[in-house]
């Protein structure tokens, strides 16, 4: 590999100065001056780093799709896709179906809470010794009938 | 330039393979830790577990209790959630005084009205102060901006902010209850008041607790039963394997904040929680309360110390009620122990219907067979025995008496000579009789009762067994039996000699299927001869119309006829005699051609307070049962009997429009009205009637003249009114103008002819 390989004229230069025919014919006892350093990048880093930036804004600008080396896994990355899609469609049914659960699982618990409830207070107020109480605190004293009880009509 | 050029590309050589061997070193590093944790790492369970915590969680899932039910269907025991809430004043939640203030105003507000205990003033000031107790803040001026600073001159003069003051707050966290436990409807209610709809911060910490809850209240409580107390005892006690469920478990696996997925895989399995099932009894709630309540009232009224109740249906031994009173120390009556499995007690004469028996079938002894009731005095008989009657029997020229009324009157002398006479000498044979008759055992039921003693009935031979035993068992005196015992021989009478096992609980229940049943258990397919059995009847059909028991079941107390049988016993107290103390008992079945039902009360009291015999004792409780019995069987009552003659009303009271049409639909009377619909009076015609709408709007007072009672007062009561009322009848008189404005709570006073 050639010397020349190594310089890239273009690029990195860290002086404004321009380079002169003198600079290529400097001797290892005349040091050059510092300001006029060029530090050149090799052209294999250069060129995986352009590869690196032109991967990254061919992922933002959609030219990656059309890259051949990633046209020739389209059907690969479909499935993928498709896999990914019916993952997340599980994913949200799942949580879904297990919020709607709850749900009802609280619905039964309350309405049977309810009933409960409801149930107590109808025992409270229905019983023989809570009507005869409740005509007691009106003033009406029942007693036991002891004559034959009478159907008059049977719906 | 080449140099320069070599010298770069070394350095970015040299720097690459540092870099290169970073992360060479980096992989190495790795992977030797993984390898350290996989074989070597002693806290790796701890670490994974740790790991694992924070990922995947295990939740119990509480199994329901099974709930115990009456044989309709309705609920004595279940269990339900309450969520108990824990006020921590010194949260941070509250650290914005006027914001708490405010809330803490509009939060007490809201609880008095939900709860009525208190006033909303209790709730703020209880908040209020237990807050300024808890939360103590301590200034401190804290220099947070030098004036020379730019800052400082840029700000600092202009707003004097070069010191702060900051507070030290101390906290001390108390947790206060405010309100009572509260179900999981009344929380979805209150959750959304201020506070408690956690805008506020962790202000509160909640427990969910189960409770068993009886809406029943005191009624059969101690059938019901209990568990979580020293000695249990009951259906819940004697059933707790199939009412308690069995907790699972489920894994949750972290997915987003506050959302956790259920997840079940080999390791990490789920487990269903399984549900305690339910046990469906033989137990009638509105039965229960009536004998309760005529058990109550008989032993207020008598002072006594304990009774029971026990209503036992014929053909199946269902217990359809089973009462157990006792003093308390306040004077009060509750349910004690289960005096009728438990309790056992010499029982008196009712012990005469199993000599009776014996008498007949085993001894074949006539019916018509004599013996001198000796009119009242004591009379010896043997060498060992010597009783007298309570009463004279017979008459004083000829107190020669036959069994029907030895056994009407309950002759004790009778029975102590017939037994003398025909068991003397064949004193096995009378012991192992009273054995078929399940008299040496528990017929059922003692599960309920931990301390169930077992019956005592001596055994001729053994040690017990006096000269004066046989003569003392004619007439229920020498041997120990429960009520239930007694019960279960008058019940096999009843069931045309079939003895069936009292039975409590009918079936065990998983939501509507029936999962397991509770047949019928007969204990004995005849206990005697039919003969024996009809003569039995006869004599206690008699008992109740002319004999000890004629007080309450006579012709003249009771439209129904009952078979019943009283027994009156000295008992002792404790192992003392002579304190006074008596068993008064009686058993009825009713009704006595074809019996449906056998019931006895027994009454534990000391003389003075009345009378302690069974007909006076436990009579009125006896008499009360059989009319509720008999008044709400239908096929017992009389049909009204149709004649071909057109009926017409002379009179129809107002009320319900819609139920005044149905009346007059049937008479085929011609009906005018403004409203069909709505509260009405009426003008009856002599084929027409004419209801007139009393006015629907509740602020004003509607006429009620032309109603009967039960529609009144709901008008009235219902319009916000106090309502009183005399005499019988409908509606005459009313103290309030109809049409007139009404103030709520306002008194009416209406009278009725």
């Amino acid at each position: 590999m050639s010397n020349s390989d190594y310089i890239d004229n273009s690029t990195l230069s860290t002086t404004d100065a321009k380079p002169t025919a003198d600079d290529n014919t400097t001797t290892p006892q005349a040091e050059p001056e510092m300001d006029q350093v060029v530090i050149t990048m090799p052209a294999k880093l250069k060129r995986a780093l352009i590869a690196t930036v032109q991967f990254i804004r061919s992922l933002f600008t959609g030219e990656v799709i059309i890259n051949p080396t990633v046209s020739k896994g389209y059907d690969y990355l479909a499935y993928i896709a498709f896999l990914m899609l019916i993952s997340i469609v599980t994913l949200f049914s799942s949580l879904h179906m297990q919020i709607r659960e709850n749900h009802l699982s609280e619905q039964v618990r309350l309405t049977r809470e309810r009933a409960v409830r409801t149930e107590e207070q109808r025992i409270k107020a229905t019983t023989h010794s809570a009507i005869v109480r409740a005509l007691a605190e009106r003033g009406i004293d029942i007693t036991d009938c002891y004559e034959p009880v009478t159907i008059i009509k049977k719906e | 330039m080449a140099d320069l050029n070599k010298s770069w590309q070394s350095q970015m050589h040299r720097r690459l393979n540092v870099i290169k061997w970073v992360i060479i070193l980096l992989i190495a590093a790795i992977f030797a830790r993984l390898v350290y944790i996989q074989f070597y790492d002693k806290n790796l369970s701890k670490q994974s577990a740790r790991v694992h915590k924070k990922l995947i969680s295990t939740q119990p899932v509480y199994a329901k209790n099974g709930r115990i039910l009456a044989r309709d269907g309705s609920l004595l025991a279940t269990t339900v959630e309450r969520k108990r809430l824990f006020f921590d004043m010194a949260s941070h939640g509250f650290d914005r005084e006027e914001r708490f203030v405010e809330h803490a105003d509009s939060l007490s507000k809201l609880l008095s009205a939900y709860f009525g205990e208190h006033g909303p003033m209790w709730y703020a000031d209880t908040m209020k102060h237990i807050h300024k107790r808890a939360v103590r803040r301590d200034s401190i001026d804290f220099k947070v901006v030098d004036r020379r600073s730019l800052f400082g001159k840029l700000f600092g003069s202009k707003r004097n902010i070069d010191t702060l003051p900051i507070y030290k707050v101390t906290r001390r966290h108390t947790y206060t209850r405010l309100f009572r436990d509260v179900d999981a409807n009344e929380w979805a209610e209150i959750s959304r008041y201020p506070i408690l709809n956690e805008s506020m911060g962790e202000v509160y910490n909640d427990t969910t607790t189960f409770i068993r809850i009886y809406p029943h209240g005191d009624l059969a409580r101690r059938v019901i039963g209990r568990t979580n107390v020293e000695k249990p005892y009951g259906i819940e006690y004697a059933y707790r394997d199939t009412l308690t469920g069995k907790n699972g478990k489920v894994h949750l696996q972290y997915m987003a904040p506050n959302f956790k997925a259920k997840i079940e895989n080999d390791t990490l399995k789920t487990t269903p929680a399984i549900d305690g099932a339910d046990v469906v009894t033989t137990l009638d709630m509105e039965l229960q309360d009536v004998a309760d309540r005529a058990l109550r009232q008989s032993l207020t009224e008598q002072g006594g110390e304990w009774g029971t109740t026990v209503v036992m249906e014929c053909a199946t031994g269902d217990i359809l009620a089973m009462v157990n009173l006792r003093r308390n120390s306040k004077g009060q009556y509750s349910e004690g122990i289960n005096y009728a499995v438990a309790q056992r007690m010499e029982p008196g004469s009712t012990m005469k219907l199993a000599t009776t028996i014996l008498l007949l079938d085993k001894a074949h002894m006539s019916p018509e067979q004599k013996y001198n009731s000796g009119y009242g005095r004591k009379v010896k008989v043997g060498k060992y025995n010597e009783v007298a009657d309570s009463h004279p029997i017979g008459t004083r020229r000829n107190p020669q008496i036959d069994l029907r009324t030895a056994f009407a009157e309950s002759a004790n002398v009778y029975f102590l000579k017939a037994v003398i006479e025909n068991f003397k000498g064949r004193e096995t044979e009378y012991y192992n009789a009273l054995c078929s008759l399940y008299l040496d055992r528990h017929p059922g039921l003692t599960e309920l009762e931990q301390g169930a003693n077992a019956v005592f009935l001596p055994k001729p031979g053994s040690a017990k067994w006096y000269g004066s035993t046989l003569g003392l068992l004619s007439y229920g005196y020498g041997l120990e039996i429960t009520p239930m015992q007694t019960l279960t021989l008058y019940n096999a009478v009843a069931n045309n000699g079939t003895m069936v096992a009292p039975r409590l609980v009918k079936s065990i229940k998983k939501g509507d299927k029936v999962i397991a049943e509770n047949p019928v258990k007969v204990l004995s397919n005849q206990i005697c001869t039919p003969t024996t059995l009809a003569l039995v009847r006869e004599y206690l059909e008699q008992v109740a119309l002319t004999g000890t028991a004629k007080g309450c079941f006579s012709e003249e107390q009771t439209p129904f006829r009952v078979g019943a049988k009283t027994g009156t016993a000295t008992a002792a107290k404790g192992v003392v005699y002579g304190e006074g103390y008596h068993l008064g008992s009686m058993v009825t079945y009713l009704p006595a051609d074809n019996p449906r039902y056998t019931f006895i009360t027994a009454i534990y009291k000391k003389k003075g307070k009345g009378s302690v015999a069974g007909a006076n004792v436990a009579g009125p409780v006896q008499k009360r049962v059989a009319t509720y019995l008999y008044n709400r069987e239908e096929e017992w009552a009389e049909r009204l009997i149709v004649s071909d003659v057109k009926q017409l009303p002379v009179d129809v009271k107002g009320g319900s429009i819609e139920h005044i049409g149905n009346v007059a639909s049937h008479f085929d009377l011609a009906t005018t009205y403004t409203s069909p619909t709505g509260w009405g009076t009426t003008t009856t015609g002599i084929n027409s009637i004419s209801i007139r709408s009393t006015t629907a709007d509740g602020r004003l007072v509607p006429d009620v003249i032309g109603m009967a009672l039960s529609d009144a007062i709901f008008l009235l009561e219902n319009r916000g009114l106090k309502v009183e009322f005399s005499g019988n009848g409908k509606v005459v008189y009313q103290s309030i103008e109809a049409g007139s404005q009404l103030q709520q709570g306002d008194k009416i006073k209406i009278r009725l002819e």
